[in-house]
């Protein structure tokens, strides 16, 4: 498991994706025009990501080590 | 990328539904799990994640019968290679003890004589041959991407056999610093001398768009399995340029086949690519820019591609290899630059120019730039990935 919050920040990309699939299903069900919502909802948490990922280059992700 | 060219396309077909994105969201977390894994089962978990959702995806036009049958045979097939992935994997564990990557690299040179541990890895290869569309597991490939909609096929293309190849690199790279990267050339250099070669010659044949950049897939899969069987650091680093390279051109291709595509499958054949060149003068320079690309003409990304793999091969003592790469190259020539040919050489009654939509437009330009960027810098990215990725 995680042992510092080092490790944490390595697999925030992750924890961001995972929260953005249950906003997404969130919106999905309350929302009428998700279908309106939701692809730019997206382009904007995978560009978040990306970007994200491409500043922290230089940490390895490791997740779950036993 | 994905979703911006999927915000129109998925309009043609009445499957408008917010559940889309979200299965491509899916998806995606299943890519990165994989991605940055380093356990057995993490590989496993990502794979299985972003495959079922591939399944779901490819039949999401679900009033046509390609679309489903192109869902049932992807998740028929892909739950046999699982199978061979997962006895594989428990192979291995039973072998090593333990199903992080670490610990099996390190005893690796111990238990490389083990035939079980050599069928475990065997077995784990071939699942994971399925995922990258090599040869001979590639017999899902052109009814899929054909049955599935156009931009779901582009990110099968891309990103699902981005993610395979990065666990594919994540478990060799840690073997070859171990056991002297000698020991799976000739299972990786058989592969990718049928998978260039078949994918090039069947692709000569095909007649709809969508299942010639199929079998060219199957192609490039061969390509990029050139860097493993090279089995060093310049065989990666040429590995993962490769899968920029290709994600953008490939992506760019498909989009622009998914702008053309009328409804009801309409517009796929090659033969209605006739006289879009005084149609949509913008549409098919983009276009051939890409079969540019694609076919490694320089100075696109695609030539860049082949040339740090072949290079990586020569260094590997597989000479032969990259002769086999170059002639398959030669070959592939013929298919990419007939659809320029039929484009600007032919002509069509048809009169009906594609509706291009803002979305759609700038999500293929933005992988047409990085095309040319690439290609005009690949030194760039070869500095970031060498920087960064330690082998």
């Amino acid at each position: 498991m995680l042992n510092n919050i080092q490790e944490f920040y390595s697999i925030l990309p992750l924890v961001i994706l995972g929260a953005v699939i249950l906003i997404s299903v969130v919106i999905e069900i309350y929302s009428e025009s998700s279908e309106k919502i939701l692809p730019w909802f997206s382009i904007l948490a995978f560009g978040s990501v990306a970007v994200y990922s491409l500043l922290n280059l230089e940490q390895n992700v490791e997740v779950f080590l036993p | 990328m994905v979703c911006l060219l999927s915000v129109n396309y998925i309009k043609k077909y009445g499957t408008y539904f917010g559940e889309y994105y979200i299965i491509i969201q899916s998806s995606v977390l299943g890519m990165m799990l994989i991605a940055g894994a380093r356990d057995l089962i993490m590989i496993f978990l990502g794979l299985e994640i972003m495959s079922i959702s591939f399944y779901v995806l490819a039949g999401f036009n679900r009033k046509r019968t390609s679309s489903n049958e192109a869902s049932l045979k992807y998740f028929l097939l892909g739950a046999f290679a699982t199978g061979f992935l997962v006895y594989g994997m428990a192979l291995i564990y039973g072998k090593a003890g333990s199903t992080s990557i670490d610990v099996i690299a390190q005893k690796f040179s111990v238990l490389n004589t083990d035939v079980l541990f050599l069928v475990g890895i065997l077995l784990f290869l071939i699942g994971f041959s399925f995922k990258i569309a090599a040869f001979p597991f590639h017999m899902w490939v052109p009814d899929v991407y054909q049955g599935s909609p156009t931009t779901v096929a582009g990110l099968f293309s891309t990103e699902g056999i981005a993610a395979a190849f990065s666990a594919l690199i994540i478990i060799l790279s840690a073997f070859f610093v171990s056991s002297g990267n000698t020991f799976f050339k000739p299972y990786l250099s058989v592969i990718a001398v049928f998978s260039m070669l078949f994918g090039s010659i069947v692709a000569i044949m095909q007649t709809d768009i969508k299942r010639m950049l199929a079998y060219s897939s199957i192609a490039h899969a061969g390509y990029m399995l050139i860097g493993l069987a090279a089995g060093n650091s310049d065989g990666i680093a040429g590995i993962i340029f490769y899968l920029a390279a290709y994600t953008f051109m490939n992506l760019a291709a498909f989009g622009i086949v998914s702008i053309i595509e009328g409804e009801n499958e309409a517009n796929l054949n090659i033969d209605s690519y006739a006289g879009l060149g005084s149609r949509s003068p913008v549409l098919a320079g983009l276009l051939a820019l890409i079969m540019f690309a694609l076919s490694g003409i320089p100075p696109f990304a695609g030539f860049f591609g082949k040339y740090y793999v072949f290079i990586a091969a020569i260094k590997a003592d597989l000479t032969w290899l990259a002769i086999v790469g170059i002639i398959s190259s030669v070959i592939s020539i013929y298919f990419y630059l007939r659809i320029v040919v039929v484009m600007y050489f032919k002509s069509s009654d048809l009169q009906e120019k594609p509706v291009i939509n803002f979305s759609e437009m700038f999500g293929v330009a933005i992988s047409v730039v990085l095309v040319i960027a690439l290609g005009l810098a690949p030194g760039s990215l070869i500095n970031l990935i060498t920087t960064f990725f330690k082998f």
